[in-house]
């Protein structure tokens, strides 16, 4: 069911983000509602696959797409599958698809998706022990080690919550490539870190990395929402918003990076895991 | 030979091209314009080994036919089927860039050498917009010339200026003082305009979408303005040899107004502290590298070299060129932003002390040669001409990015592999400009 609601919502939050950035900067900015013809418009389009590259060059998008959406099933917004350690599982099929991902790549043979692929996976490396931290403090503080029984912030807990919270905004910025990680506008090869990576892909393997990459920070923007109190869907909607908010307003006022800077910023990430899981040992 | 070797110690190489069986290297030492002959029978003595300045030149010539004799290292400058002279050891991981980029730019093949992220050394390969455009000229009378010389580099007003010049100094004539003054403000009103598409590109390329929006959108008045003075959004057949074609009336309080919202916006967009800290230490150019190579322009100006053609011209009265010492990206962001403010105060200037007087006067087909430069918003513009019976008998032109490039190859050294479009950007050389 979440899976469902994140496939249909994800376009929206893309083109609502490039919306606000237009507005943002002046301009008159295209209908947030452009990105679902967009997506109609690839998928309608033929595909073509570089001479060289073998099968996996389509499983990459497919799983891509494909484990965003199957972890998104363990996130409890709508009724889905529920088990203790259950957000391990998720995390880990989000990094399968983006195992996939890099493979794919490097199936091209440029050297550009090579590129993409080393640093993706420096940056993942870099953002998922923090992540994963993060979220089992989450889930010491709450009953059981699931999703489902994740805890909610409240004055009890506000500390380890309030840092898995930043924690988990600096892998959403990082796992979906946003700014200031990466810039998702830039046409400049070598600056890139995700898009190097789909530079191959045309036509509905595109829209398939492109719905991946908005449901993957949906996804993380549901974990934030599952922290947060109140009635479970209203309370995503609300965080979705504040990220396209947010994310225009760092997309337009902010500036990417040094690529070799990144480390420093990821370390933030980490940083709030440890400090979320020392607060919630001490509390137990 | 000894006075060949002395002016190119002391001072940088402007020019060296063909003449019959010759070539002709002019020289700038100081402020003086030194020219030589060199060679015969298309072959001519190598001076690269002692002034690595005159490498492309004498490799660009090489191409055209002309043999320079002890060259340490002959290799065509804009043939591409040969192989890539770096291989300092094999651990060194080669990238190709272009010449096919993911955005809709010039044509460029960049060769890195990187170890990890870092790069070691970069090949700049160009050529791709090779149009023969020198070999068109001869035989062309002076209207049909500037039209192609307006397409030369990145540039119009400025290459076609220095043609007229060259074209009127043959003829021992000068321009109309109305004239005079109008292609001044043409002039400044392109370099401003230039500047600011720097400072935008810089901009977008760190991904600060409000900083370059901010300056395109200024950017974009001050081309209304061009258009209104020139009839042309870039300048394009508005100069003409004798004089200017027409007379347009720009804005001039919005003009002031465009000025005025600049010097609030631009030091503010530069002390943004993540624009200091992308831009500043990154790609430096020192003062000897620039020297060495003879670098000109914002280029040179930014690491040190206080030298700007405008110096030479009485028109711009007392001219104090801008310098900064830095040579880094950020320096020459600041160079561009100062220039654009002197440029926009200098054009006002010019179009509010318009001498009385014709736009042009007609000139007799004579005979003669000459030649001008011209200070264009990338550096030096040289045009040479030799009129025969009113028509071009040689025509020799060289754009600013011809002499800039390499100073691409060193600013990147040593530099991360992402860094490298802010530094390409922060030159911002012409592709097609290389390529004449």
């Amino acid at each position: 069911m979440t899976a469902l609601l994140f496939l249909l919502l994800a376009p929206l939050f893309s083109g609502s983000v490039k919306w606000l950035k237009a507005r943002l900067t002046h301009r008159q900015g295209a209908s947030p509602l452009l990105e679902y013809r967009n997506l109609a418009k690839l998928l309608s389009k033929a595909w073509v696959r570089p001479g060289l590259s073998t099968p996996v060059f389509l499983l990459g998008p497919t799983l891509a797409l494909l484990g965003a959406l199957a972890a998104a099933l363990f996130l409890p917004l709508l009724p889905g599958l529920s088990f203790a350690g259950d957000f391990l599982v998720a995390l880990y099929l989000l990094n399968l698809g983006r195992f996939f991902q890099m493979l794919a790549a490097l199936d091209t043979g440029s050297a550009f998706g090579a590129q993409g692929s080393y640093r993706e996976g420096l940056v993942t490396i870099l953002a998922e022990p923090g992540t994963l931290m993060a979220l089992g403090a989450a889930a010491l503080a709450g009953e059981g080690l699931g999703l489902a029984g994740l805890p909610v912030l409240g004055p009890e807990n506000a500390l380890v919550l309030l840092l898995v919270l930043a924690s988990l905004a600096v892998a959403l910025l990082a796992e979906g490539a946003r700014m200031p990680v990466d810039d998702p506008t830039t046409h400049l090869e070598l600056t890139m870190v995700h898009e190097a990576q789909l530079l191959d892909h045309g036509g509905p393997l595109l829209a398939l990395y492109e719905l991946a990459a908005s449901v993957k920070m949906l996804f993380y923007a549901g974990l934030m929402a599952l922290l947060l109190p109140g009635p479970k869907v209203l309370v995503f909607m609300g965080v979705v918003l504040a990220w396209a908010l947010a994310l225009g307003y760092l997309e337009t006022f902010g500036v990417k990076l040094r690529y070799l800077r990144l480390p420093d910023f990821l370390s933030y990430n980490t940083l709030f895991g440890v400090l979320a899981l020392l607060g919630a040992i001490w509390k137990l | 030979m000894d006075a060949v070797k002395e002016a190119l110690r002391e001072g940088r190489p402007v020019a060296l091209f063909p003449d019959g069986e010759g070539v002709v290297l002019v020289a700038e030492v100081g402020r003086d314009v030194r020219v030589f002959h060199l060679g015969e029978g298309r072959r001519f003595p190598s001076l690269a080994a002692e002034f690595p300045a005159m490498d492309w030149w004498e490799r660009a010539l090489w191409e055209r036919g002309y043999t320079p004799e002890g060259h340490p290292n002959p290799k065509p400058l804009r043939r591409h089927d040969l192989p890539f002279a770096f291989r300092a050891f094999k651990e060194l991981h080669e990238v190709p860039v272009g010449p096919v980029h993911a955005g809709i730019i010039e044509p460029g093949h960049f060769r890195f050498s990187v170890l990890g992220e870092r790069i070691v050394n970069l090949e700049i390969r160009l050529g791709y917009q090779h149009r023969g455009l020198l070999a068109l000229l001869p035989g062309k009378g002076p209207e049909a010339a500037l039209l192609l010389v307006e397409r030369a580099g990145s540039e119009p007003l400025a290459h076609a200026l220095a043609f007229a010049q060259a074209w009127e100094e043959a003829l021992g004539r000068k321009a109309p003082p109305r004239a005079h003054a109008l292609r001044r403000a043409a002039l400044e009103l392109e370099r401003a305009f230039g500047h600011l598409g720097h400072l935008a590109g810089l901009f977008t390329d760190i991904g600060y979408a409000y900083g370059s929006t901010q300056v395109g959108r200024i950017r974009a008045l001050l081309q209304g303005e061009l258009d209104r003075l020139t009839g042309h959004r870039y300048g394009r057949n508005f100069l003409r040899v004798g004089g200017v074609w027409r007379e347009g009336r720009p804005d001039l309080s919005a003009l002031a107004l465009y000025r005025e919202e600049l010097a609030r916006l631009l030091p503010r967009l530069l002390k943004h502290p993540q624009v200091l800290d992308r831009m500043r230490y990154v790609g430096v150019v020192r003062r000897v590298e620039a020297e060495a190579l003879g670098f000109v322009g914002p280029t040179a100006r930014a690491s040190g070299v206080a030298r700007d053609l405008r110096q030479d011209d009485p028109a711009y009265l007392s001219f104090q060129p801008v310098v900064r010492q830095g040579g880094d990206v950020l320096a020459r962001a600041q160079v561009y932003a100062e220039e654009t403010l002197q440029a926009l105060d200098y054009a006002l200037h010019f179009l509010t002390h318009l001498p009385e007087g014709p736009l042009a006067q007609d000139l007799p087909p004579g005979d003669g040669e000459a030649m001008a430069r011209v200070e264009a918003g990338r550096g030096e513009v040289f045009w040479f001409v030799r009129v025969a019976g009113g028509k071009v008998a040689l025509a020799e032109g060289v754009d600013p990015s011809f002499k800039n490039w390499r100073a691409l190859e060193l600013a990147v050294r040593g530099e991360g592999l992402p860094d490298f479009p802010l530094c390409n950007k922060s030159f911002d050389l012409s592709y097609a400009g290389n390529d004449l």
